[in-house]
């Protein structure tokens, strides 16, 4: 509990809206209210100043728009505002959709909420391996808020890739989700989270991934900022061998706000997490990279390395990174690096003597900058349309 | 066609060209020699328009258009091409796409078409050939883990892709084994014609038995000292500099 804490008519209004009873978020909620700069792990990004005023919840529809990303045969749900309004007659083999699935509490509270507060808890179930991307578009508008909370169950050996798409129109609104994913043994899913709003927009994208023996979890973010965004990803190796790609990239202009936060946890002995970030930051552009490794006691021969890249194109741009590696085995590969650095003139200026304009030779060091992060993505396809977006983000600089 | 006047060039504070004056004609090939740091290469970073080499003094001209305003990437739209004495590694940039991306802008800043992708892969192939550099080489992002002689090979594949009217050779043949040496006379003298100019700066004789100036320069404390015919070059190669540092000091 918080003493003195000034309630915001933001949260007054949410701590209204929970369930009267039995609301474990809401009891959490009443006593230390959103979180806040106060807050440890939220101190880059203050999402009670960020949402002051009370928020009607949105409206269940939006106007319909063409995907971010394009997909080859997408298996795709469309949450307008939350609300699940379009998904496929019928599913393929071995994906099934269904809602309930258990819910832990967790540690931060905006996922809880999440939970509590979507129009359903939905589980997708996958076994054998699933050829088509499964793509979830959340689309927002207006300047409501809403929530979801979505589940990825992987049994044995299964194999999926999932796209998580958030998207926006202009508006004020705040979005917040959560997504639950639980690999079985052997299970190896490739996950991409694009993001993309406008100046106005609020969002907290929170994931947590179990990963049993010989899991292979594989994550790709492709973020554009918003007024304030926070990505987070936990991650638990639970069984023996498991794998973690965390890979991201980031390019921000105006004011916007992007916060890429990861905690991975190493429990049982020989997993493997790759870390690495890319943040490519115009304007007043505001980065905010967190990454925790923990390795327990017991896990031995864990390989962990992670590294977050900034380039800064703006003096009034601003990065904060903080990477935190807390080993208590004594057999372990552990590293994290982290820079930031301008575009090299003298690279700029052998481009420009060769014919390309300034605009060209920066876009081109660019994006060489942050392909980097995209390494692990199989698909040469989806990697091209990321490329595309940057390109877009690109011209619309210079 | 090159016209180089009373130029002074700083670099941070310090004055490196000190009123300097040079033409190439067109259809000469000139060399510069000058003794370590007297600023060979300040004078081609200063004709290609660097940042932070800033003209105090003095004009750059080619064909009687001064070069003092304009943008590098102008520059080389114009016609200047400049193999660095130090090229750099560009990692995550391919080689090709950065090679055509470089012809088609300097080719649409002239009115120009574009190349197509099969034309421009068919001369840079067979550039490439010239040149000594295997497919492989072109694959790789630009110059990254290149040799000191594979990089200079780079050079002169983009000089002979890019055409450039005017061409100056910072120090290209620094560290080149004899067949690349002669392969980079072989690019220059198969470019040389009535319509181009070269400016090569070197510090041995070497090269100029493959690639013969028309007049040879002697540059020393950021100016040219004397100028005159090739057996300049043969001069200092037996007695070096000595008398041109005394002289300037
Ligand atoms: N960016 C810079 N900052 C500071 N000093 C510089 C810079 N560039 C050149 N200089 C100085 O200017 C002088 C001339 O340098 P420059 O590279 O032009 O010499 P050079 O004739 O090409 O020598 P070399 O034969 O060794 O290549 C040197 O004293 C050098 O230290
Ligand atoms: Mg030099």
């Amino acid at each position: 509990m918080r003493p003195n804490h000034q309630f915001t008519e933001f949260e007054k209004a949410l701590i209204a809206s929970m369930p009267a009873e039995g609301s474990e978020a809401g009891a959490i909620l009443s006593g230390t209210g959103l979180p806040s700069r106060r807050d440890e792990r939220w101190k880059w990004t203050d999402v009670r100043a960020a949402l002051r005023e009370e928020k009607q919840s949105s409206v269940q529809s939006v106007s319909s728009r063409a995907p971010l990303l394009s997909l080859d045969q997408p298996i795709e749900f469309l949450f307008a505002n939350g609300h699940l309004s379009q998904a496929p007659a019928g599913l393929p083999e071995g994906l099934t959709l269904s809602r309930g699935g258990d819910y832990p509490l967790f540690r931060e509270n905006l996922p809880n909420i999440a939970t509590e507060k979507a129009e359903a808890t939905y589980v997708l179930t996958v076994s054998g391996k699933l050829d088509r991307p499964i793509h979830l578009r959340f689309l927002s508008e207006g300047s409501g808020m809403h929530h979801t909370s979505v589940q990825v169950v992987l049994e044995e050996g299964a194999e999926a890739s999932i796209v998580e798409s958030l998207e926006g129109s202009d508006g004020a609104w705040f979005a917040n989700g959560v997504m639950r994913f639980r690999l079985a043994k052997g299970a190896s899913l490739e996950r991409l989270i694009l993001q993309q709003a406008h100046d106005d927009a609020v969002q907290v994208h929170f994931a947590m991934a179990n990963l049993a023996a010989g899991a292979n979890f594989t994550q790709g973010t492709l973020g554009f900022g918003s007024k304030l965004c926070r990505l987070e990803t936990q991650v638990l190796h639970e069984g023996e061998g498991a794998r973690a790609v965390l890979n991201g990239a980031y390019l921000l202009s105006g004011r916007r706000h992007l916060d890429n936060t990861t905690d991975v946890g190493h429990t049982v002995p020989g997993c493997v997490t790759e870390e690495l970030y890319k943040g490519v930051l115009a304007d007043k552009g505001r980065g905010v990279f967190q990454g925790r490794f923990y390795v327990a006691r017991d896990a031995q021969k864990t390989d962990a390395r992670m590294a977050h890249n900034a380039l800064l194109l703006s003096d009034e741009a601003e990065v904060d990174a903080k990477p935190e590696l807390m080993i208590y085995a004594d057999d372990v590969q552990c590293a994290h690096g982290n820079t930031a650095g301008a575009l090299d003139t003298e690279a700029l200026f052998y481009m420009r003597q060769r014919g390309l304009s300034e605009a060209q030779a920066r876009a081109m060091l660019v994006q060489a900058f942050v392909v980097e992060a995209f390494g692990h993505i199989s698909n040469e396809d989806v990697k091209a349309r990321l490329m595309v977006l940057i390109e877009t983000w690109l011209e619309a600089q210079s | 066609m090159l016209k180089i006047d009373d130029l002074h060039i700083t670099v941070q504070e310090t004055e490196i060209l000190k009123g300097l004056s040079l033409e190439v004609p067109a259809g000469e090939v000139h060399a510069i020699m000058g003794p370590n740091g007297s600023g060979k290469s300040t004078l081609s970073y200063a004709i290609t328009g660097r940042e932070d080499y800033e003209v105090t003094q003095g004009d750059i001209t080619l064909d009687g258009d001064s070069l003092l305003e304009m943008d590098p990437n102008e520059r080389a739209a114009k016609g200047l091409f400049l193999s660095f004495q130090h090229p750099l590694e560009i990692p995550g940039v391919a080689t090709m796409s950065f090679i055509r991306t470089a012809l088609n802008a300097q080719r649409k800043a002239r009115g120009e078409n574009e190349v197509t992708a099969a034309d421009f892969l068919r001369a840079i192939r067979e550039k490439a050939k010239i040149v000594g550099l295997s497919d492989e080489k072109l694959k790789r992002p630009f110059n990254v883990g290149f040799s000191g002689g594979e990089k200079k090979r780079m050079e002169m594949l983009q000089m002979a892709m890019l055409e450039p009217r005017f061409g100056i050779l910072d120090e290209t043949d620094s560290g080149l084994d004899i067949d690349a040496l002669k392969m980079v006379g072989e690019v220059v003298n198969e470019m040389r014609g009535p319509d181009r100019g070269f400016l090569v700066i070197t510090h041995y004789q070497r090269l100029l038995d493959y690639v013969k100036p028309d007049r040879v320069h002697v540059l020393a404390d950021g100016r040219i000292v004397e100028s005159g015919g090739p057996e300049i070059a043969r001069e200092l190669e037996e007695h070096g500099y000595d008398k041109y540092i005394q002289s300037a000091a």
